[in-house]
């Protein structure tokens, strides 16, 4: 899977696990902020996106000061998978 | 949210005179105060009106009692909170009390295993004492509102250090959320109170006692999102030195399905338990502010 395709699954896969009913994969800009004036996600949110990480991707936080700067938007999110998927 | 919605999580009186009530208790049993707060009570009914108010429209909308019933349960229900203060200010001194546990058995079994588990408290009866005679074979991470007296988080650090328990502040940027995944990734238990809105934010609305109202969402998507058993404790104080420690299950953390409606589901199972132990002990409700968002007032 390349980088666009694993983006793409990524925006549909948040779409699905915090149930954001009138955003399609399409609103979501792959360089905009997640959380505050993007999506307007909270902190709650960021937990979800942690355990997502975990389940699909088999990735574990060591630090939580690291999830601010993965969880910034979908391009850095793609990137950390990238470089730290299990599976 | 309404500003009558939002709580300040403080605990009544000054810093002195919480350190005096816990010298006091190291001699004496908090009921040979009991008198006093009768009548200290009477001051928080005539100079809190808006405590006064909520605890009026409790008995008289949410209990359906007539005005003169209503105004006369308005003053139990402050003395009865008077007690419960001095019962937990006697307990940072070191006072044991009675108490008889129902659902023992659901929380030994959570303490056998090796997982973490939530338990999610409210303020109706005496929560604080239920973690002071409960002593945990696991450690248990507390989310704790920062308002009180230093008096008063003090005491309860070092009651509670002895018994396993510690406490994580609360923070504006939400940062308490993942050091909360991570007292349960370890296998500790996480205790949210479940009824009170500190910061805002977005909320769940649940029935109780036959009105809807509003909840935190955080709490039960937590619970939701973890996917770990979540119990809720009721401490219900009996007489003087005696409680009844209620312990039920809000899930097993094998349920299946979208966080959204899991946090729903635990949220309805957590209201219907609080209405089965308010029409036990309906003197025991202590949200002095207005908890339901209505204008049958």
């Amino acid at each position: 899977m390349d980088n666009k395709e694993l983006k793409e699954q990524l925006k549909q896969q948040v779409i699905e696990v915090l149930n954001l009913e009138d955003i399609t994969p399409a609103d979501i800009d792959d360089a905009a902020p997640l959380f505050g004036e993007g999506l307007g996600l909270d902190s709650i949110d960021a937990l979800e996106l942690l355990m997502l990480l975990d389940k699909n991707y088999g990735i574990k936080f060591s630090d939580r000061n690291q999830s601010k700067a993965v969880f910034a938007s979908i391009d850095a999110m793609a990137a950390y998978i990238i470089a730290n998927r299990k599976k | 949210m309404e500003t009558d919605r939002a709580w300040t999580g403080k605990t009544g009186g000054t810093k002195r005179m919480q350190q005096s009530l816990i010298r006091i208790f190291s001699r004496v049993s908090p009921r040979w105060l009991y008198p006093l707060v009768a009548v200290w009570v009477l001051g928080y009914i005539f100079f809190a009106p808006q405590g006064t108010r909520a605890i009026y429209y409790y008995w008289r909308k949410r209990q359906r009692r007539g005005i003169v019933k209503s105004c006369v349960m308005l003053y139990r229900n402050y003395f009865e909170f008077g007690k419960v203060i001095l019962d937990r200010f006697a307990a940072y001194s070191g006072r044991k009390f009675n108490v008889k546990t129902e659902g023992k058995e659901l929380i030994d079994k959570l303490q056998n295993q090796s997982g973490g588990f939530i338990v999610i408290s409210s303020h109706i009866g005496n929560q604080e004492l239920a973690g002071y005679v409960n002593p945990s074979k696991k450690p248990m991470c507390v989310l704790l509102w920062t308002g009180d007296t230093d008096t008063v988080n003090t005491n309860r650090e070092r009651m509670f250090n002895k018994m396993g328990l510690y406490f994580l502040p609360m923070q504006k940027d939400g940062g308490h959320i993942f050091a909360m995944h991570e007292a349960l990734s370890r296998g500790e238990i996480l205790s949210i109170h479940g009824d009170r809105m500190f910061y805002g934010g977005r909320t769940l609305t649940a029935p109780l006692l036959g009105e809807n109202t509003e909840f935190p969402e955080g709490p039960y998507r937590v619970a939701a999102i973890e996917k770990v058993p979540v119990i809720t404790m009721f401490m219900m104080r009996e007489k003087a030195d005696t409680y009844t420690l209620y312990i039920r299950e809000l899930a097993t953390g094998k349920e299946t399905g979208n966080a959204t409606e899991q946090a729903k589901v635990i949220l309805n199972k957590f209201t219907d338990e609080m209405g089965k132990i308010l029409n036990k002990y309906p003197l025991q409700w202590f949200h002095f502010y207005q908890f339901w968002h209505t204008g049958d007032r």
